[in-house]
């Protein structure tokens, strides 16, 4: 309790048990870049971010592509004599640095198991991390056999039509790595319509100033029957 | 992984590229629209025109990219100034945009100029 009541006053905002009933901190919030960028994490508890005393874990960005990085999750290779293959973790976010697989042949990589892109709207360059291993983290997904191959086909398949000058819809949750911003990306959509930005900017701004910016509480409830 | 360190190509229009302009910076990175009304495939310098004003741009790094004389582009990149003051933009990153709303595109950028303004005052 003294914890929360501290965090909060480093905060300047609400209590945390506030944003429990706060529909912003469930939702996707639509931001432009420079605005998520500016976002505060939250001490002591990842995974949210202040925008002006509201909390905030997932968004929808739009942008053009400007970098596009496909990375493997592991980096593997065979020791000099040859008989012992190992296999390394080469992403600082696998906790475990390196396992032996001495009795399993390592069997081929097909695809790729990160995609990590940079969106510029034009106020700022967001980078996002799309992940395509799901086999790997079983335990944390709630797919199972074959649901689970075909997703991780379908993500493959999404990242795998990600070129440099795309329009890209990004839903994720938000982090940090290596005390810079990124989004997680949940969903992502290649946008052809050409005026899809500019209508995207207009809906930040009219959610900013309408919604985002006022405080919740003030806010019209429905009406409960 | 490599930290990002890429700067936002900002948007502009054409006809605000000219001397003097706060956007006209060495190396500033930028955005531009415009209908494209040549290329020369050999050199790679294309111009792009928007409301009567006119940009050069370099597309040595977009070959891939399927060009058509009239269409709408989209670029961002660099703008290189050289001792004449001319003015070179040379593109990393291109897209087609045939059938943009180059109207409601200009007023929603005032908009979006005057919010994130605002929002930076604040």
């Amino acid at each position: 309790m003294a914890m929360e009541g501290e965090s909060s006053k480093a905060r300047g905002s609400r209590p945390c048990r506030e944003w429990e009933q706060d529909p912003l901190c469930f939702a996707h919030v639509r931001l432009l870049a420079f605005d998520l960028l500016a976002l505060r994490p939250v001490p002591h508890m990842p995974g949210y971010f202040l925008r002006r005393g509201r909390s905030v874990r997932q968004v929808e960005v739009m942008g053009i592509v400007v970098t596009v990085d496909r990375k493997e999750r592991y980096l593997r290779f065979t020791c000099n004599n040859g008989t012992l293959t190992k296999m390394i973790s080469n992403l600082k976010y696998i906790s475990c640095t390196s396992f032996f697989i001495p009795d399993v042949a390592p069997s081929p990589v097909h695809g790729d198991y990160l995609c990590h892109v940079v969106v510029d709207d034009g106020t700022g360059c967001v980078p996002c991390i799309f992940w395509t291993n799901y086999a790997s983290f079983p335990a944390t997904s709630p797919a199972k056999g074959l649901e689970l191959r075909s997703r991780q086909e379908m993500a493959i398949a999404t990242t795998a039509k990600v070129k440099l000058g795309d329009l890209l819809r990004v839903q994720g949750r938000l982090n940090t790595y290596t005390n810079q911003i990124q989004v997680t990306v949940a969903s992502l959509r290649t946008e052809k319509d050409p005026n899809a930005e500019v209508l995207h900017w207009v809906e930040c701004m009219r959610l900013a100033k309408c919604c985002y910016d006022l405080d919740p509480s003030l806010q019209k409830r429905p009406l409960v029957p | 992984m490599a930290v990002v360190t890429l700067n936002p190509g900002l948007v502009v229009r054409l006809q605000e590229l000219q001397p003097g302009s706060s956007f006209v910076l060495p190396n500033q990175s930028l955005r531009v629209v415009g209908s494209l009304q040549s290329f020369d495939s050999t050199s790679g310098i294309a111009v792009l025109v928007d409301a009567g004003a006119s940009l050069r741009l370099d597309l040595e790094h977009l070959r891939e990219l399927p060009l058509r004389v009239g269409s709408l582009f989209e670029f961002i990149g660099e703008l290189e100034v050289d001792t004449t003051q001319q003015l070179t933009l040379k593109a990393r990153v291109g897209r087609n945009v045939d059938g943009m709303d180059m109207k409601l595109f200009d007023k929603v950028l005032q908009l979006r100029r005057r919010f994130e303004k605002d929002y930076k005052h604040n």
